[in-house]
């Protein structure tokens, strides 16, 4: 019997037999060598603070059946946006203490002759306390830590009537803003 | 044959959306979404609210009663609760009143002046109760409070007399006003189908309730029902004013 016509079976379990001890013998007597490689993966995400609010503008138009009430001092919801409460969404992505403020100053008619004073403008947030504006910064949310994506606030308006008011427009840039207090 | 090897078509973003990508990028950096404003920073970020509000001109009259009724059977007026008084003349005597102000009337020289929330009359003794209303030089009196508003500065109320519901036309009828707490004067004789003004606010603040008083001479109504009505009016300059009655 030739090698040609040695079955291919016992032709390839010699050689393979003699190869795999040949790699043992190798493998035992030439120390192993893995090669590595390490990266480092640095993430860096900057610490963030945002607040977005729908543009639109906080109306209160009064007017028809309910005016003059039957008796003063008397609240108006805000009649824009829809149901007087505005969304106000918050994002914050550090530790710390970030608090939410309103700035409301005083209602003034184009010419400036007429005035709301800001304390007849009044707040409240998710549904709390009814509180007046007083034309300073005001803190109205506060939380520790980070918020889990974007944190929406109900910030409901009104305004009270004391029966003073003058007919006419009445027109005053708020101010809504996030601060974040400096750890130590 | 070119030895280069040309990328796959398909191997590259064409320009347009690579000019797309870029501009959405761009705008979120801006922080700037449709319908919405955005602020953002590593410790602060604010925005402005814009509040506004509009008042429309308006005008109110409330009165607390709608019939003002002198009971003269019995024991006359004064037993109603009417405030009764013996002036001193029979006659109305003339009452000037401030410079290029209008000329009242006192019912038998008798006048009636604000105290507070009370109401004072001059110039007669009161009539005693179950006096017969029969004395020429008495005059019986009513007064209620009339609630105005008005978010225009300067306005005027006054007073028209029109037809009754029934009966005769009560002969004298006076009306005078006044602004609490202090005031009066004289009243305005007024027959069907006059009118007369009764206050003057040159601000909104002037006035706010006005003390009406109304007036009649018994002795001069005959026998049965006598009635008048009368229609108060608050006028106030301005475009586009609304009235809201009550």
């Amino acid at each position: 019997m030739t090698e040609a016509t040695t079955p291919l079976v016992g032709r390839i379990g010699r050689r393979g037999l003699l190869v795999a001890l040949l790699m043992a013998a190798v493998a035992l007597l030439v120390p192993s060598a893995a090669a590595q490689a390490t990266w480092s993966v640095d993430s860096l995400i900057p610490e963030t603070l945002s607040i977005r609010v729908p543009t639109t503008t906080i109306s209160f138009v009064i007017a028809g059946a309910g005016y003059p009430p039957a008796a003063f001092p008397a609240t108006y919801p805000a009649t824009s946006p829809d149901g007087g409460t505005l969304p106000v969404q918050v994002f914050s992505n550090a530790a710390g203490v970030w608090s939410l403020m309103l700035e409301v100053q005083d209602l003034v008619s184009p010419a400036g002759a007429a005035v709301v004073p800001a304390s007849q403008v009044m707040y409240r947030v998710n549904g709390g306390l009814w509180l007046r504006a007083d034309g300073s910064p005001q803190v109205i949310y506060s939380q520790v830590g980070q918020t889990v994506g974007w944190l929406e606030l109900r910030v409901e308006f009104a305004l009270e009537l004391t029966g003073r008011e003058l007919a006419g427009s009445y027109l005053v840039n708020a101010v809504v803003s996030a601060i974040r207090e400096p750890g130590f | 044959m070119s030895g280069h090897a040309r990328p796959r078509s398909g191997a590259a973003l064409p320009a347009r959306r690579l000019s797309a990508l870029a501009a959405m990028a761009l705008t979120a950096c801006a922080g700037v979404a449709f319908g919405q404003a955005m602020s953002t920073g590593t410790d602060h970020a604010a925005l402005t609210l814009s509040i506004g509000a509009e008042v429309a001109q308006q005008v109110s009259l409330s009165l607390p009663v709608s019939t003002l009724t002198f009971d003269l059977v019995g024991g006359g007026a004064a037993a109603d609760g009417a405030d009764c008084v013996i002036g001193a003349t029979v006659t109305d005597t003339a009452v000037v009143g401030p410079a290029l102000g209008p000329t009242t009337l006192a019912p038998a020289g008798v006048t009636f002046a604000l105290d507070g929330a009370a109401v004072t009359f001059t110039g007669g003794d009161r009539a005693a109760a179950g006096t017969t209303p029969g004395d020429q030089r008495e005059v019986c009196f009513k007064d209620f409070t009339l609630t105005a508003f008005s978010n225009v500065p300067g306005w005027q109320l006054s007073v028209d007399r029109l037809p009754g519901p029934g009966g005769r036309g009560i002969e004298r009828l006076y009306v005078g006003a006044a602004c609490p707490p202090v005031g009066g004067g004289g009243f305005y004789l007024l027959r069907e189908g006059d009118s007369a003004p009764l206050v003057l606010a040159p601000s909104r603040d002037a006035c706010r309730d006005v003390r009406v008083v109304v007036g009649v001479r018994p002795a001069g109504e005959g026998g049965g029902m006598s009635t008048a009505s009368l229609r108060y009016t608050l006028l106030a300059p301005g475009d586009a004013f609304g009235v809201a009655p009550r």
